[in-house]
């Protein structure tokens, strides 16, 4: 079965989560096959759910998906938690299982009994409420960085990662405690570019849970299955 | 000239690290200045015959790749992509995933190279 990635979103993660797959595919004795459609030039995902008259990336993700269709893919999977934000017009454009990665998080702190976590994401993906939405359903209380401390999150986002910027890790780890002295018993990397920065510089800190992580161990689980 | 690079390969985590290369190496400060990327990947592609190969080949074309660069695939893996002729063939004269291989790719999909 062919697994399809929805990627460019940005970039390096794409690529971060083909490396996340290569490790965990290295033992496998039948073929894996995986079709990547990369296109970063869809526009900025965060940008439009700040402000819906800015460009609609919607479009592409759904060429990225007809494309995947196309090579007959039997699964997708698309490493960008902020694009799960149209994870409906995905799933209505076809009939291949879709992975979402927000809806895997959320259910692996379930099963993990985590009663309380932090989210580190963009400002689009804390402002739709996605992540927020799935763990009140699962009765997880939520805490998100204040204002300061999301532009923070953000620079290191897009003024760092995507940039291919070096990062300033004091400021994140200042975040990620700030978040784990209230309270949370674990801290989701929200941002497929933030998963990025762990595999970069291998941060081990264990209260992170990496959605991308996450995601890989579904996308593998299902193809096994499959 | 924006146009869509194709890789071909057996090796997830070789093509992985060449994207990664070839992201390093492109200027830009935002997602939207990187280069479009079609890529596929098959564990098993060097038991494959020309055929399957030459197949492979017109599926990167239909998904919209211009040109396709044979990642980790061996001798006779770049032979049957030149044979096919679907696509023009990328490769370095020693089949390594070099800077300059990826500095290629970069120009030749629409990017700008990093200083």
């Amino acid at each position: 079965m062919r697994i399809g990635v929805i990627g460019g979103l940005g970039p390096l993660a794409t690529a971060k989560f083909m490396e996340m797959l290569a490790r965990r595919f290295k033992e496998h004795h039948e073929a894996v096959e995986l079709a990547v459609i990369s296109d970063p030039k869809t526009p900025d995902r965060t940008s439009y759910i700040l402000d819906n008259t800015k460009e609609n990336p919607v479009e592409s993700i759904l060429a990225m998906v007809d494309k995947l269709a196309a090579l007959g893919c039997g699964l997708l999977v698309m490493p960008c938690n902020t694009a799960s934000y149209f994870y409906r017009e995905i799933e209505a454009r076809t009939d291949i299982k879709f992975i979402n990665i927000v809806e895997e998080t959320v259910k692996y702190l379930a099963q993990h009994g985590v009663k309380k976590v932090g989210l580190l994401a963009t400002e689009g993906t804390v402002k739709s409420g996605i992540y927020r939405d799935l763990l009140k359903a699962a009765g997880i209380e939520l805490a998100v960085p204040d204002a300061a401390r999301q532009k923070t999150v953000s620079s290191i986002i897009y003024e760092g990662i995507k940039k291919g910027a070096p990062v300033e890790l004091d400021a994140f780890f200042e975040v990620v405690r700030s978040l784990e002295n209230c309270g949370c018993e674990r801290v989701i990397l929200g941002c497929t570019e933030l998963s990025a920065l762990k595999e970069l510089y291998r941060l081990g800190d264990p209260i992170l849970l990496d959605a991308m992580d996450v995601l890989a161990d579904s996308t593998v689980a299902f193809a096994a299955g499959a | 000239m924006e146009k869509t690079a194709g890789l071909l390969g057996s090796d997830m985590q070789l093509a992985a690290s060449f994207y990664e290369k070839i992201i390093a190496r492109t200027e830009g400060s935002a997602d939207q200045d990187h280069i479009k990327l079609n890529i596929l990947i098959d564990t098993g592609l060097k038991e494959k015959s020309a055929e399957e190969i030459a197949a492979l080949a017109r599926q990167l074309k239909e998904s919209g790749a211009d040109f396709v660069v044979p990642a980790d695939s061996g001798w006779l893996v770049i032979r049957a992509l030149r044979e096919a002729d679907v696509l023009p063939v990328v490769a370095s004269r020693t089949g390594a995933l070099d800077d300059a291989l990826a500095d290629r790719v970069i120009v030749m999909a629409g990017g700008r190279l990093r200083r």
